[in-house]
């Protein structure tokens, strides 16, 4: 029988934060994870690593964890952070009653604001709306989700850590009230295998009130969906919050070729519930439009919707006024050792709620090592001299976005031989080549077309896949990837998550875009159509 | 008279309309949707989900009461097809198909697609007939993978017991943004005929065999010249060479799109390019005048009537606003939508979408009406994909609708 | 609700390739990436502040992209704020100072007599020089005229006409075609208009370069600058009610559409920029009777048309071709042929030369195979260029109309 010390559940941030630290002190695990990698909440957010100042007048506690982590990662995930900067922004419709109390609670938790003037906050960002009245400058940043993942995986990989994606658990086992092991199924093969283990930690997000219920234990979580927009182009170059109480659409990100508008909140019907409505886009522009009030006009890649795990014990509200602050459960108490839940958070916090679980998890098997993660980088920076070669195979500006991309794994397309350098470009919007694609392909993580896309941008620009799909389906049917096997699947799947996120919007550009893309699967390529003489 | 589109449908129908001694104009903005296309005619692939057998005319009247093609009847359907292949053939333009029943044609996924007209070039008949099938890779020609073709071309009846081989060709170019369009405007050059018959001539070799050959390429046999170059090259490698279907730019549409401009060229049509017409004088029943934005500011163009061929919501003849609105673009006629935004589409992207048959409903003769049948200006007339009724992705009917409804707008006017 | 959304740039450009397809520039050069790489999509990455693509200065600006275009995207625009972004950034070549400012220098030699300026273009130690600063010696520059068009329309006794039209001379029919600028000069005063040419036939401001060539080799201020003088007279003689033409279908899609897309805040509210094609009034000329078309000649003449760019994108159809078509005894043949390659002063870069010989070549070979000894276009450098790869005569289509009117 397989066997691990500890096994982590949930491949998103906080998962693969505690793989990460558990791997650095040197402790064997293994990360299971139903989906592909950060395919939950870690990838369905706005992208802001806070600053905490959202935060500070309801959650002095929060705000100090929020700063403090900021300043870490953008020290550690240099790759994964856009260090722009975030505005507070007092429109017409808020209080100006709010500014004066908000101003100390950030001193109290040593976030620095400085107040610039509308003039200046317009010139900086000429698309804001004319008539605003207060602004400060905080110091916000633009996280990538799906990269900070996949770098926190390679780094857990190097030292030791496993990772298994598409593997669900589907039972926990315990003997005398003691963890014993887990039985996990692969869904790529529908095999099901026993894993023993010592230790088990619940890291599954919206899903970990389902994980702790296999081991016969109760968390007090709800899945709340927060829905967001993604937009083609950049409007603006600072993150963009409104001054007043957090409330829905009032934060605008820019991620790197994209902006996000953010968010909604609302009790979803279950971990999986991610289809946003159109009244919640039609909600969220004309929230948004008192920001930036060309955001009808603007065009929409998609929207689309994650679940935030929050914490609501039976007397706590749900949704905004539920807590933002993490929560440890340590299963003991309710006579299951070796079982503790992680829930709630931030991704911003992802790592310090790692390094705590992490600390219960060695303080229970007796490791004394401390936790290294803040003073580590995720990944190395590149060598000018490897930079100036990618920028020989590719754009000018491609040579960045792939060195920030690939972290580590950079060199690998850079030095490929001359002759086959995989310089083509598949995904022209996002500056995708082949060669990226490829090596993307060969991880053992990667099983869709999907988990190229969260780790590349492939189908995430202006196309939405509609040039690019066909050509990455094609390049995978070359080298052999298995999934490609039956390109046709392979495609159709991949284009209907781009449809999903499509539908509620279908006007303007995105009605235009959409009778393209299908005009071109569809009615040339028919990719839908039955053939006479299929077998 | 004054034709606003240059796509297929504002083509046939200046081109017909010209043909009865009507003085024509044609108001195009960009470059019309041929420029995309792989230049087939897919008149009726299927209804309902099902493939049509036959003539797809005769399937017609299974389509329902609003589908363009019961408004103008399925004779004038024939009729049309038959104007078109006329053209076609006056114009030298090498179409094979229509008759008998609907050809599949090969395309770069790998899949095949009904349709009625195509160019020879294309025909599945002739992959069925040969013994070993070479499936052609280009490096660098990124939007075209034999590997993927070959895995499902595997999967047809008539074709998996064949000897099937991928062998690649050197690459006409290395550069990261290769077309098919750029290798067939290379192959339409002497030097590039002769490059593309040596390497196809090492292709054969390396799977050498007696038996009959089909040669699976990208659209690269030329944009002015693909028949003659595709004869010689057949005959020099004995063997049949067949070109897939490929995504954008469109190389079969670009041949076509260049063969009707000439015809239209030829009978006096005379062509405003990048006019973007914006707005409609209308007089009681009468639209007198479309107004367009030209430079300097704007332009009205007089008829005495007017053909709108200005397509969907691709090329911006269908205008669709926020909270499940839509308008035709030049007369601002808001249509009849579904009021709840979920019922503008179905789950599956492909499957037949309601959104997708939003657009102007005419009478029998393509003049406009109210939701409630009122005639709206009777010499106007919509003419392709403006037009409200069919799916044409699902159907696979697009260009069908695009000539016979061009056909009967430039018939009517 | 408003129905027509106002999609934002570059958020229009739904990546249907189709300008690709028509760009003559990629089609014959590899190196270009393409109107929509550098346009639309590079514009998301310059928002994200990346910076420049070198490749920009491949683009013509022969505008076939935007007129191709099913979105309205302004692809040609982007291409030529990059130019100007790289031209802010890195010292510009001489060479392109010399190409974009014709006018200036033109101004600067005026008191050099034309046989020494045209001796120093054709005379072999001088090409030599102009080679080594990037002017390819085989081009055939044109040829300085021995009087600028403005001096010799203020010595011209025009009738005395109680209507009268303001013309935009444009600098190549000024410096190089003064004889092209005379021709519209009689046919217009044939049809009873008197022809105004600011600062010359009387001492308001004058035009001055439109500001094109500067933009197509990145001198954006310079551009700007010039727009401003020339807005200031339009809107003067706009106020007058008096039609403004231009011959040159260049300066006309650059006053009358880019000087609204590059410099919008120059534009004042309500204020319209246009320029009449000359073509298209004389058109109306006839349609009014105001000028009445001699009786057909015995013998039939092909002349054979090009349709400039430029033409093409100013969006009301080919007022060139429907002038010749007017006239009795022409028979015009459209070339159809694409651009012609010469894109202003593109096609005399050395580096650029090549290309436009390549992107001519269609066009060459149509003037060859047709039987017409007179060809005919309204852009003068594209004019220069067919004679120079067309080997034959071509005039301004308002000169074939003069010679037939006697």
């Amino acid at each position: 029988m397989q066997q691990t010390r500890i096994v982590v559940i949930g491949g998103g941030a906080t998962g693969i934060g505690i793989l990460r630290d558990l791997s650095m002190r040197g402790v064997p695990a293994v990360l299971l994870e139903q989906g592909g990698l950060a395919n939950g909440t870690s990838s369905r957010f706005h992208g802001l690593l806070h600053s905490g100042a959202r935060y500070a007048a309801s959650d002095l506690h929060a705000a100090c964890e929020c700063i403090e982590e900021n300043t870490i990662l953008r020290r550690i995930g240099r790759h994964c952070v856009e260090e722009f900067e975030g505005l507070f922004v007092l429109t017409r419709e808020d209080d100006p009653a709010y500014v004066a109390p908000w101003l100390a609670a950030c001193a109290r938790a040593g976030i620095i604001t400085e107040e610039i003037s509308v003039e200046e906050a317009r010139a900086r960002e000429p698309a804001l709306a004319p008539d605003i009245r207060q602004v400060f400058r905080v110091p916000d940043a633009g996280v990538d989700g799906f990269r900070l993942v996949w770098h926190n995986a390679e780094s857990a990989r190097r030292y030791g850590g496993e990772v298994r994606t598409y593997h669900k658990v589907t039972g926990i086992e315990s003997v005398n009230g003691k963890i014993t092991g887990l039985t996990v199924c692969n869904t790529l093969n529908r095999e099901s295998y026993p894993l023993a283990c010592e230790y088990i930690v619940n890291a599954a997000g919206p899903w970990s009130g389902e994980i702790a219920r296999l081991a016969g234990q109760r968390v007090d979580i709800t899945p709340d969906r927060g829905t967001l927009l993604a937009f083609n182009h950049r409007f603006t170059s600072h993150i963009v919050n409104r001054l007043h109480k957090s409330a829905d659409g009032d934060i605008f990100v820019p991620h790197g070729s994209i902006t996000i508008l953010g968010t909604t909140s609302a009790q979803a019907k279950n971990p999986a519930d991610t289809t946003p409505t159109p009244e919640e886009v039609l909600r969220l522009l004309s929230l948004g439009e008192k920001l930036f009030p060309d955001v009808w006009e603007y065009r929409i890649l998609r929207v689309f919707a994650g679940n935030r795990p929050l914490y609501t014990p039976p007397d706590h509200d749900a949704g905004r006024g539920a807590s933002r602050n993490f929560v440890i459960v340590d299963h003991e108490q309710d006579g299951l050792a070796g079982f503790a839940s992680i829930f709630g958070g931030k991704l911003t916090t992802y790592r310090l709620m790692a390094e705590k679980m992490t600390d219960l998890v060695c303080a229970k098997l007796g490791v004394a090592t401390p936790c290294r993660t803040a003073g580590i980088p995720l990944a190395a920076q590149p060598a000018r001299a490897t930079l100036e070669r990618a920028g020989r195979r590719l754009p000018a500006h491609g040579a960045r976005l792939v060195a920030e991309r690939l972290g580590d794994q950079f060199p690998k397309i850079v030095n490929a031989p001359e002759q086959d350098s995989g310089a083509d470009l598949l995904c022209e919007c996002e500056m995708v080549t082949r060669a990226e694609v490829e090596l993307v392909a060969a991880d053992p993580t990667t099983h869709f077309l999907h988990d190229i896309r969260f780790r590349t941008r492939l189908g995430m620009g202006t196309c939405q896949g509609t040039c690019c799909s066909l050509r990455a389906v094609g390049v995978l049917s070359k080298s052999g990837v298995a999934f490609a096997a039956d390109p046709r699947t392979a495609l159709r799947t991949f284009l209907q998550e781009r449809w999903r996120g499509l539908r509620p919007v279908l006007w303007g550009a995105q009605a235009q875009k959409c009778e393209f893309n299908r005009a071109l699967y569809g009615a040339t390529l028919n990719l839908n159509g039955a053939d006479d003489e299929a077998d | 008279m004054l034709v606003v589109g240059s796509g297929m449908a504002g083509l046939i129908a200046a081109i017909t309309a010209a043909s009865r001694g009507k003085s024509v104009r044609l108001a195009a903005r960009g470059a019309g949707h041929l420029a995309v296309g792989n230049g087939c005619v897919d008149v009726l692939g299927y209804v309902d989900g099902e493939i049509v057998r036959g003539n797809p005319v005769d399937s017609i009247s299974r389509l329902s009461g609003d589908h363009p093609y019961r408004r103008i009847g399925a004779e004038t359907v024939a009729e049309s097809l038959a104007f078109f292949a006329r053209l076609c053939a006056e114009n030298g333009f090498d179409l094979a198909g229509g008759n008998g029943e609907n050809q599949w044609i090969p395309t770069a996924l790998g899949s095949f697609k009904p349709t009625w007209f195509y160019t020879p070039a294309m025909n599945r008949e002739t992959l069925s007939m040969a013994d070993r099938i070479v499936i052609t890779h280009m490096p660098w020609l990124k939007d075209c993978h034999a590997d993927m073709v070959k895995a499902c071309l595997a999967r047809q009846r008539r074709l998996m017991s064949k000897d099937m081989y991928i062998e690649e060709t050197a690459p006409f170019r290395a550069h990261r943004n290769l077309t098919p369009l750029a290798a067939a405007r290379f192959v339409d050059t002497e030097a590039g005929e002769r490059w593309l018959l040596s390497q196809l001539l090492q292709c054969l070799q390396r799977s050498s065999s007696g038996r009959r050959t089909a040669v699976l390429l990208p659209p690269i046999l030329g944009v002015t010249r693909s028949a003659e170059i595709r004869a010689r090259l057949s005959e020099a490698l004995d063997a049949d060479l067949i070109e897939m279907a490929s995504p954008p730019p469109g190389v079969g549409g670009l041949r076509i799109r260049r063969t009707l401009l000439r015809a239209a060229a030829g009978v006096g049509v005379t062509v405003m390019e990048n006019a973007h017409v914006v707005e409609a004088r209308v007089q009681g029943q009468r639209c007198v005048s479309l107004v367009c934005d030209a430079t300097g500011g704007e332009r009205e163009v007089k008829a005495d009537s007017f053909i709108i061929a200005t397509g969907g919501f691709l090329n911006g003849g269908l205008v669709a606003a926020p909270g499940g609105k839509v308008c035709e673009a030049i007369f601002g006629h808001a249509l009849p939508a579904p009021e709840r935004t979920e019922d503008w589409t179905m789950p599956d992207m492909l499957d037949s979408q309601p959104y997708a048959k939003l657009g102007v409903q005419t009478n029998t003769r393509l003049n406009p009406i109210t939701p409630e049948g009122d005639a709206l200006p009777d010499n106007v007339y919509f003419a392709g994909r403006t037009l409200a009724g069919y799916d044409f992705v699902n159907e696979k009917s697009g260009m069908g609708v695009a000539i016979a409804t061009g056909y009967h707008a430039g018939m009517n006017c | 609700m408003n129905m027509n959304v106002r999609i934002p740039q570059p958020d229009r450009c739904i990546a249907c390739a189709t300008c690709v397809a028509v760009c003559p520039v990629a089609q014959n050069c590899p190196d270009f990436p393409g109107p929509r790489m550098m346009g639309p999509a590079r514009q998301r990455f310059r928002l994200m502040g990346m910076g420049e693509d070198e490749a920009s200065h491949y683009c013509a600006n022969c505008k076939n992209c935007d007129i191709a275009c099913p979105g309205d995207v302004p692809v040609s625009a982007f291409i030529m704020r990059a130019k100007a972004e790289i031209c802010k950034k890195n010292f510009p070549k001489l060479r392109d100072w010399i190409l974009a400012h014709g006018e200036v220098l033109a101004h600067c030699l005026r008191f050099i007599p034309a046989v020494f300026k045209n001796f120093g273009m054709t005379f072999a130690p001088a090409r030599l020089l102009l080679d080594a600063i990037g002017i390819a010696r085989k081009a055939s520059l044109p040829n300085f005229a021995p009087q600028a068009f403005r001096a010799r329309l203020a010595r011209l006794a025009q009738p005395n006409l109680s209507r009268a039209v303001v013309f935009f001379p444009g600098c190549f029919v000024d410096t190089y075609e003064p004889e092209s600028g005379l021709d519209i000069v009689a046919v217009l005063n044939r049809a009873g208009y008197k022809v105004i040419v600011p600062g010359t036939t009387d001492d308001s401001g004058a035009f001055v370069c439109c500001g094109l060539p500067m933009v197509a080799n990145g001198f954006w201020q310079d551009a700007r600058d010039n727009a401003r003088r020339n807005l200031k007279t339009l809107a003067a003689w706009a106020a007058k009610g008096m039609p403004i033409l231009t011959a040159c279908p260049s300066c006309a899609l650059m006053i009358g559409k880019d000087y609204a897309e590059y410099f919008p805040a120059l534009i004042a509210p309500g204020q319209s920029s246009s320029l009449v094609d000359v073509c298209d009034f004389l058109i109306g000329c006839v349609e009014r009777g105001e000028l009445a078309l001699p009786a057909a000649p015995q013998k039939v003449e092909t002349v054979f048309y090009h349709a400039p760019c430029h033409s093409r994108a100013l969006g009301i159809g080919l007022p060139g071709l429907d002038l010749l078509r007017e006239i009795p005894g022409i028979q015009a043949e459209y070339a159809d042929s694409g651009c012609c390659g010469i894109s202003g002063s593109y096609g005399f870069k050395k580096d650029k030369y090549p290309i436009a010989m390549r992107v001519g070549a269609p066009l060459f070979e149509a003037m060859r195979q047709s039987g017409a000894t007179l060809c005919a276009s309204e852009c003068g450098t594209c004019r220069v260029q067919m004679r120079h790869g067309g080997g034959k005569q071509t005039v301004h289509p308002v000169s074939v109309l003069r010679r037939y009117l006697g």
